[in-house]
């Protein structure tokens, strides 16, 4: 008895919510057809709680004359389910009755008794054995119930009532070669596009599209298709005015017609718009019944309606968790997909709960999920399934022995997986079968019979005889500017990859050059230039990076002549901070630029400070004037106001060759230990750009981000 | 027994619930029916759409959104009325609502709109009723009410007579007060953003006198953090941010202006002068450079620095901005609809709103300056802030060094420019000239009495017969304390806005607020010792069924902390809180490549450069905006991203907030800073569990709280003692170091009591007001 | 009694999680039946997580090639201009369109026939310039239009305009809405997550206004996957954590909520663990498919070897790719650099270079794992460029300026009629003679091939009805398939 009392009190609950939901929110229910066409069932489903109560009605009447325990049992049982059709029954009642056509005084009292009744029952579940509470709850419900159930006897309807609302759909005029190609395309055509005003009950501008007649009659503007004027006749002027227009049909927020649709009633009208001519008549050459195949073609793509019925959403709700997501296509079709999540999780078991809505799945993804091949015999009875994925499972070749079973299978997805050519000829053996997907598995192209009526893709295969370029290497370390004890550290992302490497400022080259094996050490200022190579690929293009050492601090820094003031950076604070600049971004804080005026700082260290070296950090990007400096000098002294010269450089003119050149340069100025407090750095910048410069003549620009002292 | 009682009980309610709710939908339809409540909601909803204010999209020539027309003959059926007094047969409305006829429908089915039943049933009975049309009810100017009469021993003031009379006409009891404990925290963090302090939790519970919370009131009030508080949601409408907001997205420095909305409310201004000064303070005679200052408020919009666009284009641009910042913030209208055509449900007509963009489109600027290699921190007109300047009138500002700072602000041309309406609101379209004028519909500007300039706009704005504004505000303030305005669309008081849920009080609040002086800081007192607001959130089940929105007050909401406070009170109470007010945003931890990602590689804020030291510390408020790329942890909990005017954040919950309070580096730190320094008090490990707990949760924790709490710290202290490494890695988080904790307190003890807070800190209630 | 009471006491306690699950599964199916639920709308289909009707596509992947490339470099083969070197563009054909501040002030508008080559592909024989070699092995999935055409001429605004409905203001990106009106297929996913990589042309910048939610709740706002090793914000547990740890973490923060919720009985608690449960399942689903320390040499050589580095595009296409096929709804793509005002041959070299093999190498892959047919793949920008030169005007160099009237974008896979091409404009590239297709019109399209009818996923702010196509939209019916 546990386990399917559990599962109907389970039931139960999911449905006594839903119905409390819709309670709540009836006057918003809006059922779509086929919501309708469930609701209807209202009507089978009532006789049964009725029935099954009234039993419960006598057995407890008469319990004297049973055994008790058998009694208990029967209750425990009987009781739950009546529960599940009473709630069901009135879920169905409050759908049912937004079909509207019913008196409202009655219809909400009958639904209020029915909800009512429902919960009754539904409580009276819980109680289940014999007692005053059971006896009495029983006999309110069934009071209840007669009222409830005598008033809805007088709202329903005649005959044919049931399948009402599905009769719409089966009426779908069939495609049939033998009728006419009117019949077949033009039809439809207007019944879907025009008819819903057009028809003889409405008779919208007294013109009635829906049958040959009404056509050929027309409208009270005339006709609508005008023998003598095929090509202008009022109806085809009318779907090709401007859709704004007033007199454009179909009416704008109306469903319009396509360019297809149009232009073939456009060559039908123009052929004089023939109702008999047959569709099997025509040549299959003729231009109107090739555009006819078209809509035909396209339309069929359009209906997918399902004959099934509907799983229930309590269960596919029960269904989905995290990691399996359980849907219907859409809002109006039982069918159903499937899609499994994150492989870590993977819970073969979900197959097995599936076989629940085995009818309803048509598309299952298990792409990336470890399917094993055992796995497979769950899957093979969902009779509707037309669309498989599989790629890089576990699955092999017993596997598809067994999928090739699925009736109406389409489309099956194998790319990954262990699936060998041994598989083909199974799978030609489908009927159903019309894609299947295979790459990345051990089977080719060649494998393949070319004149096969299932396409089998076997997707990308490197070309061995192209060669692709490697991307250049990159560096770990996060800055430039690196403390004398940190090393470099090169990568490449691809595997087997061998980074070759100089510091000398040469292009490494694919064979002598140092092969990177260990981060390396820097000296002050080293620029790597690295590149990556691999068999089957060509070597990268090199890639660059000048690293820093981080120097000895000076306590403070002044800037003589202010920056221009487009360029201050954080001004003085900048030179030191072991930021450096980005080539590109002139104004990204860290780039002091000047041009009206040289570049004058002094320096001074906490105490008397031997240098051997000054470095100059500058931006060289020589088509945007950023130049270096003609020359550099360097003070030093004890007391800021008396500086002597102790160095003076000139660093190597600007020549045409560095038209391109835009990079980070480094200009190293050596002191050779020179001790003082104080140090200035005054750098000229170019007074005039060289004749082959676009700014010949010119001032050019000093840009500085860094200076160190070593 | 006791499990069928409660299956008992919850049968019993769907069943009463369903039940009831249907009634409603046959039988409650009310004795008499409202046409501000129960008809125009409708109406504007579905109709007005085709037969309201918008000429150009009227069909049929019929409106509905006045009598005349209504009533009057229909003008493409002759002898027929749309609405025929008390006669439904010979009212069309009536026969369109019910037809089945998909032609003669109204509405009709491709405008995808409906009516229910129920609003069928309440159009009928106010035909029949003769339906009676009223002006919007926010168009009124708010009336003198009646205070109702009550006896209660609840009642604090007058605010809770209006909500008990209410809450009586529902059948809802008010709840009990709220625990000392949660009120005060309610209170610190409704009045300062900021948790309270361990002692100020102890004096409060020890302080068992009547008046002991009217006294902490008044203290927070009087707390330098009050105006912080009462900036925030000013700078959501005034779409304050740190960078022009446009592709490139430069540097701007608008911040002195957001020092002064902090000072003006810590001063309590008035909220006359509060307001006029923003609007006009340049056209007050005489303005002091205070004055102008605050009237960043039109120029905090996003400006282009993008090459190459039309400069009318974007001067017209920044123009729209002012305008409908200006409706949304201090009418509560959304004006932007009629700049393309006539207000689709409001009487506000394209004209009126060209006309209302007259006053602030005198000002001398361009569309584009210059783009961003011009790195312009402020576009003309623009005021530098000096030293000097600091040093005298404007010490409130907290500027760093001695350079001077730029602050865009208002200023209008010599000569009057023209303004013409917009066809369809294209910027080369330009159509009839108008004047300076606001809608008629909802207050005329005489401009016998105002001056034809944003000072007169002002004036308009606080004469005694505006509707609008003083509702308005009241309403945000209230929803800041409630989490919920009187009327819930605070940005939206048109036809299409919610009526409000207590209509007598917000007239009186309103009436009473501005008969006083426009005194903001008296309204927040009045507010936060009334009695609703001191009631427990606790939710019954009835209060869950009959009223899960909470609108008519019996309890208050629990609401969650908006993103800048979180912060707060993260630092806060882990000490690591630097209190220091206003001057310019700080760039705090953020994960990498956030703003390098998206920069086009040019301006001044093409890489996130994060701040070190005690600005990392400081408030929510402070972090630097980047309209392109806005703090990812404060977008999370749904701040604002400062792109426009804004005056009502939504409260989400998402999976991506539990990530941000499990791992942002911010979080963990504080976790770590408290943990290492309660544990370097020499107390029993209980004793610092709950000194944590009541600097979080403001709070003592129940004994289930704590032993859950205990128990978790010694497992946690087991697996650190089994692997040290783990702990030495955990306390590394941060760049915060404590001075005097002693390093051997990286030990596994403070990495357990870490955790222990990191939990706190999840904890729902830490980041919500109970 | 006791049996039963057993029985009962089981479903409450062990039960409680799947029975909630349960309530809020059959409130979703009741949400199927009330429509307007949601904010009480009446009349307009809210969002029930399923389409409309049937739908084409069930994931979108939209390569967003920020800047605006030259549809005269790339698709659009206008072999007059070549002819007409250098001669001024005819005021007839130019007849009022404004110009933006770049080229306001030239007094000659030289026409430019482009530099490259172009040619007819596959079966479809759909032109394509050299610049892309491997894109044109694919041409036979596509569908290409050419009449694409938008109001804004500067970037920001048309950027705006393509990607939220709407050149100004905060409204609700594409991904938002789609997110908003199907929810997230893969539980433990965000719907919409936005990649950002840039090239080596010169950048526009992209902006988080591009993906956001505008009104809607947050919960629908693109989620930036960075390029550092944290790929979404704040998903790795710092140091010191593992899993366990953060399982314990977790486990003590839910007793401690549950306990809470006793006490206030708020429904937000609730969620509130619910979302704690979600973030740790995130923490789990992302590192396995952001993982690419594994992919094969096949992949690599398929995708190029940038598509190991995170933040290039390449690796965008790749991660695309795993997102799309793991459930992602919206992954929206950013490449910024096709900004060609000046040094367009040099320009566009690089960026088809950085660009062409990881694209087309995406359609492939989605093909061979049958998802091409589920997923529609979109190529596209804010606008074109002129078909006249911008600054000096040489014969292997020159510039072009913005141009709404008409541009190129193409569209693959998911309901999408492949090989064709949709569209003509003039000879001179510049006007739309036949087949224009508005951004709204390409906003319908999306919607409708998602299974939306686009004017009803509406929402109501502020008192208006907002749709991602405002208050117009055709669906461009003859591009489906």
């Amino acid at each position: 008895m546990q386990f399917p009392n559990r599962v109907i009190s389970n039931i139960n609950f999911c449905l006594a919510i839903l119905l409390a939901f819709l309670g709540i929110f009836q006057d918003k229910i809006d059922a779509t057809p086929v919501f309708q066409s469930i609701g209807r069932g209202h009507l089978l489903l009532l006789h049964l709680p009725i029935g099954i109560l009234l039993l419960i009605g006598i057995f407890t009447f008469f319990r004297k004359s049973f055994d008790e325990k058998f009694l208990r049992e029967f209750n425990t049982t009987s009781i739950s389910i009546a529960a599940s059709f009473a709630l069901l029954t009135a879920i169905l009642g409050l759908i049912l009755s937004k079909e509207g056509g019913y008196d409202e005084e009655i219809l909400s009292f009958h639904k209020r008794m029915g909800i009512i009744t429902a919960f009754l029952v539904y409580f009276l579940s819980f109680i289940k054995q014999p007692g005053i509470l059971f006896t009495s709850v029983l006999v309110l419900s069934l009071i209840v119930l007669t009222i409830g159930s005598h008033n809805g006897a007088t709202l329903t309807h005649g005959e044919g009532f049931l399948q009402k609302p599905l009769m719409k759909e089966s009426v779908e005029s069939q495609f049939d070669e033998n009728a006419s190609l009117y019949q077949n395309v033009m039809k439809p055509i207007f019944d879907g596009k025009c008819t819903s005003c057009h028809n003889p009950n409405k008779l919208k501008g007294e013109l009635d599209l829906s049958t040959i007649q009404g056509i050929k009659k027309g409208g009270k503007n005339g006709l609508v298709i005008d023998l003598n004027k095929l090509d202008s006749s009022p109806l085809i002027e009318k779907i090709h005015l401007p859709e704004e227009n007033k007199k454009h049909m179909p009416p704008q927020g109306k469903p319009q017609l396509s360019n297809d649709e149009k232009a073939l009633l456009e060559m039908w009208i123009a052929r004089g718009a023939d109702f008999e001519k047959k569709w099997k008549e025509y040549d299959s050459k003729d231009s109107l019944y090739m555009a006819a195949q078209k809509i035909i073609s396209s339309t069929k793509s359009e209906q997918s309606n399902y004959d099934f019925k509907a799983a229930s959403s309590t269960l596919i709700s029960s269904l989905n968790d995290p990691f399996t997501t359980i849907n219907p296509l859409n809002q109006n079709t039982p069918a159903l997909h499937a899609d499994f999540y994150v492989r870590a999780q993977y819970n073969p078991k979900k197959l097995i709960e599936f076989q629940k809505i085995k009818e309803q799945l048509v598309e299952l993804n298990m792409g990336n999920m470890p399917v094993e091949d055992a796995e497979i015999k769950n899957i093979i009875n969902f009779s509707n399934l037309e669309k498989l994925i599989l790629n890089n499972s576990n699955i092999t070749d017993n596997a598809v022995t067994e999928l090739v079973k699925l009736p109406v299978l389409k489309s099956l997805a194998l790319s990954g997986t262990g699936v060998t050519k041994k598989s083909l000829p199974v799978l030609q053996s489908s009927k159903s079968l019309k894609e299947v997907f295979i790459w990345n598995t051990s089977i080719t192209a060649q494998d393949i019979d070319t004149n096969s009526t299932i396409f089998f893709y076997t997707g990308y295969v490197p070309d061995t005889s192209e060669k692709q370029a490697l991307n250049s290497p990159a560096i770990r370390n996060e800055s430039t500017v690196i403390d004398p004890k940190d090393s470099v550290t090169l990568y490449h992302r691809i595997p087997g990859v061998i980074i070759r490497y100089t510091l000398n400022d040469s292009l490494p080259d694919t064979f002598s050059s140092a092969i990177y094996e260990r981060p390396l050490s820097m000296s002050r200022h080293t620029t790597v230039k690295a590149r990556a190579m691999k068999e089957g690929w060509m070597a990268s293009p090199v890639s660059s990076f000048s690293f820093f050492q981080k120097g000895i601090k000076p306590l403070h820094s002044n800037l003589l002549i202010a920056p221009n003031e487009k360029y201050r950076a954080q001004g003085s604070a900048s030179l030191t901070d072991d930021v450096k600049g980005n080539i590109g971004n002139l104004i990204d804080g860290n780039w002091l630029g000047f041009r009206e005026n040289p570049f004058e700082a002094i320096f001074e260290f906490d105490t008397i400070t031997s240098l051997n070296e000054v470095i100059l950090s500058i931006n060289k990007s020589v088509g945007s004037y950023l130049v270096q400096p003609a020359y550099i000098e360097v003070f030093s002294g004890n007391d800021s106001t008396q500086m002597k010269l102790i160095k003076k450089i000139i660093p190597a003119p600007l020549t045409e060759n560095e038209k391109g050149v835009s990079k980070n340069e480094a200009i190293e100025i050596k002191l050779d230990g020179s001790r003082a407090k104080y140090f200035m750095i005054k750098a000229m910048n170019n007074p005039k750009l060289p004749k082959w410069h676009s700014g010949k003549g010119q001032k050019g620009w000093l840009f500085v981000d860094e200076v160190f002292f070593y | 027994m006791k499990e069928i009682r409660s299956i008992f009980l919850v049968t019993l309610f769907f069943s009463i619930l369903t039940s009831c709710h249907q009634s409603q939908d046959t039988t409650a339809i009310p004795s008499k029916i409202d046409y501000n409540l129960h008809i125009r909601p409708i109406l504007s909803d579905r109709c007005f759409k085709c037969h309201g204010p918008d000429a150009n999209k009227r069909q049929g020539n019929l409106r509905l959104d006045i009598p005349d027309s209504a009533f009057a003959e229909l003008k493409e059926h002759p002898g027929t009325f749309a609405i025929k007094k008390g006669d439904l047969k010979n009212s069309q409305l009536y026969h369109r609502i019910y037809t089945e006829n998909a032609d003669e429908m109204m509405p009709p089915p491709e405008s995808n709109l409906k009516l229910n039943d129920h609003e069928r049933k309440l159009f009928a009975r106010w035909i029949e009723q003769g339906a009676e049309y009223k002006p919007h009810w926010s168009f009124i100017p708010p009336q003198p009410q009646e205070l109702p009469a009550s006896t209660s021993s609840w009642v604090k003031n007058e605010i809770d007579n209006f909500v008990l009379e209410k809450l009586k006409s529902q059948g809802l009891q008010q709840n009990e007060e709220a625990d000392k404990e949660r009120l005060l925290k309610r209170l610190s963090f409704d009045l300062t953003g900021l948790p309270p302090s361990i002692a100020m939790q102890d004096e409060y519970l020890k302080d068992a006198s009547a008046d002991a919370y009217e006294k902490m009131v008044d203290k927070l009030l009087a707390n330098k953090h009050f105006g912080e508080k009462m900036a925030l949601p000013w700078l959501d409408a005034a779409r304050y941010a740190d960078s022009h907001g446009y592709q490139d997205d430069g540097l701007r420095t608008m911040w002195p202006w957001r020092d002064w909305v902090i000072h003006a409310y810590n001063e309590n201004y008035s909220y006359e002068k509060f307001v006029t000064w923003q609007l006009a303070g340049d056209l007050i005679p005489d303005a002091n450079k205070e004055m102008i200052l605050a009237t960043g408020f039109n120029r905090n919009h996003k400006i282009t620095q993008e090459g190459g666009v039309i400069d009318e284009e974007y001067r017209l641009e920044y123009v729209t901005d002012r305008t409908n910042t200006f409706a949304k913030t201090f009418l509560g209208m959304t004006f932007e609809c009629a700049k393309c055509h006539d207000h689709k449900y409001d009487p506000i007509k394209q004209k009126d709103y060209y006309s209302t963009f007259a006053f602030f489109n005198q000002v001398p600027e361009k569309g584009l300056v210059g783009d961003i290699s011009l790195a312009s921190l402020a576009d003309p007109p623009r005021m530098n802030i000096t030293t000097p300047d600091i040093m005298g009138l404007l010490k409130f500002i907290n500027k760093k060094d001695t350079t001077p700072v730029p602050v865009m602000i208002m200023k209008d041309s010599s000569v009057v420019r023209t303004t013409h309406i917009l066809k369809r609101g294209v910027y080369d379209q330009p159509g009839d000239s108008v004047d300076f004028s606001t809608p008629a519909g909802i207050f005329l500007f005489d401009t016998l009495k105002f001056k034809k300039n944003r000072l007169g706009l002002s004036q308009w704005l606080f004469d005694k017969n505006n509707p609008l504004t003083s509702r308005v505000y009241v309403n945000r303030v209230w929803q800041s304390f409630f989490g919920r305005g009187l009327v819930k669309t605070s940005g939206d008081f048109g036809m299409q806005g919610d009526p409000p849920s207590h209509p007598e009080l917000l007239d009186w609040l309103a009436i009473d607020f501005r008969d006083h002086g426009w005194d903001i800081k008296r309204l927040v007192k009045q507010i936060v010792t009334s009695a609703t607001y001191r009631q427990s959130s606790v939710i019954s089940k009835q209060q869950q069924e009959t009223d899960p929105e909470n609108i008519y007050l019996s309890r208050h909401s629990r609401m969650r902390l908006p993103a800048e406070f979180i912060k707060d009170h993260i630092m806060a109470s882990s000490g690591l809180l630097n209190e220091e007010i206003g001057g310019p945003s700080v760039k705090p931890y953020q994960p990498k490549g956030i703003w390098e990602s998206s920069t086009s590689g040019r301006g001044q804020l093409a890489g996130y450069v994060q701040d070190h030291g005690a600005k990392l510390y400081r408030r929510g408020m402070y972090t630097f905006i980047k309209r392109t790329a806005p703090p990812p942890s404060m977008l999370t909990f749904d701040g604002s991203n400062r792109d426009q005017c804004e005056v009502r954040r939504v409260t989400t919950n998402t999976p991506l907030q539990a990530l941000v309070l499990l791992n942002d580096p911010q979080v963990s730190e504080a976790a770590r800073v408290l943990a290492q320094t309660i544990n370097s008090q020499n107390l029993p490990m209980e004793e610092k569990i709950i000194k944590a707990f009541r600097l979080i949760l403001c709070r003592t924790p129940e004994p289930n709280e704590k032993k859950i709490l205990t128990e978790y710290f010694n497992l946690e202290k087991t697996n650190f003692d089994q692997s040290p490494m783990k702990a030495k890695a955990l306390l590394k988080s941060g760049e915060y170091r404590l001075v005097n904790s002693k390093e051997s307190n990286a030990d596994t003890e403070s990495a357990a009591l870490m955790q222990v807070i990191q939990t706190m800190y999840n904890m729902e209630e830490t980041i919500s007001i109970g | 009694m006791s049996e039963f009471l057993e029985n009962r006491l089981n479903v409450t306690r062990r039960h409680f999680f799947t029975r909630s699950g349960m309530a809020i599964g059959s409130m979703a199916l009741g949400s199927l039946l009330v429509k307007d639920l949601f904010n009480g709308d009446a009349g307009t289909a809210l969002p029930t997580g399923l389409p409309h009707f049937a739908p084409k596509a069930k994931r979108i992947i939209y390569l967003f090639q920020n800047g605006a490339p030259s549809q005269l470099e790339t698709f659009s083969y206008k072999p007059k201009l070549n002819e007409m070197f250098g001669q001024d563009l005819p005021e007839s054909i130019r007849n009022g369109q404004r110009l933006t501040g770049m080229t306001a002030n030239q007094d000659k508008f030289p026409l430019v026939g482009t530099y490259f080559k172009f040619k007819q592909h596959g079966k479809s024989g759909i032109w394509m310039s050299e610049l892309f070699p491997h894109l044109s092995t694919v041409v036979d999935d596509i569908c290409m239009v050419h009449t694409m055409h938008t109001e804004a001429i500067n970037h920001d605004p048309a950027l705006t305009f393509m990607q939220t409905g709407a050149q100004q203001g905060n409204r609700p990106s594409m991904g938002a809405w789609l997110s908003y009106g199907l929810g997230s297929e893969n539980k433990n996913l965000p719907a919409f997550t936005v990649l950002l990589s840039r090239g080596r042309g010169n950048g526009q910048g992209v902006y988080s206004k591009l993906w956001t939610n505008g009104f809607l709740d947050s919960i629908h706002q693109g989620v930036q996957f960075s390029n550092s090793d944290e790929r979404v914000l704040y998903l790795n547990d710092g140091a010191g954590m593992d899993r366990s740890d953060r399982r314990t973490m977790l486990d003590e923060i839910s007793k401690l909520n549950a306990l809470s919720y006793e006490k206030f009985g708020d429904p937000e608690i609730k969620t509130k663990i619910e979302q704690y449960e979600m973030a740790y399942r995130m923490q789990t689903a992302v590192p396995e498919l952001t993982d690419i320390s594994k992919e094969s040499d096949q992949i690599i050589r398929m995708y190029g070897p940038d598509c190991l580095v995170p933040g290039t595009y390449a690796a965008n296409c790749l991660l695309a790719r795993k997102l799309s096929e793991s459930g992602v709804r919206f992954v929206q793509l950013y490449h910024q650099g096709w900004d060609t005002h000046g040094n367009l041959v040099n320009d566009m070299r690089m960026q088809a270079e950085d660009t062409d093999r990881p694209t087309a190498a995406l359609i492939k892959d989605l093909k061979q794992r049958g998802l091409l047919d589920e997923t529609l793949v979109i190529w596209g920008s804010e606008f074109g460029r002129t078909n006249y030169c911008q600054g000096k005007l040489t014969e292997d160099n020159y510039g072009r300026d913005h141009h709404p009237r008409s541009f190129s974008i193409w569209m693959a896979g998911g309901g999408i009629k492949p090989g064709i091409t949709y569209g003509e404009t003039d000879e001179f590239g510049y006007n739309i003679v036949k087949d224009p297709v508005h951004v709204n019109d390409f906003h319908a399209t999306v919607l409708h091939l998602m299974g939306l009818q686009h004017d009803k996923l509406v929402f109501k702010h502020l008192g208006r009805r907002y749709r991602l196509t405002d208050v117009a939209g055709q669906v461009v019916n003859d591009i489906l398939a």
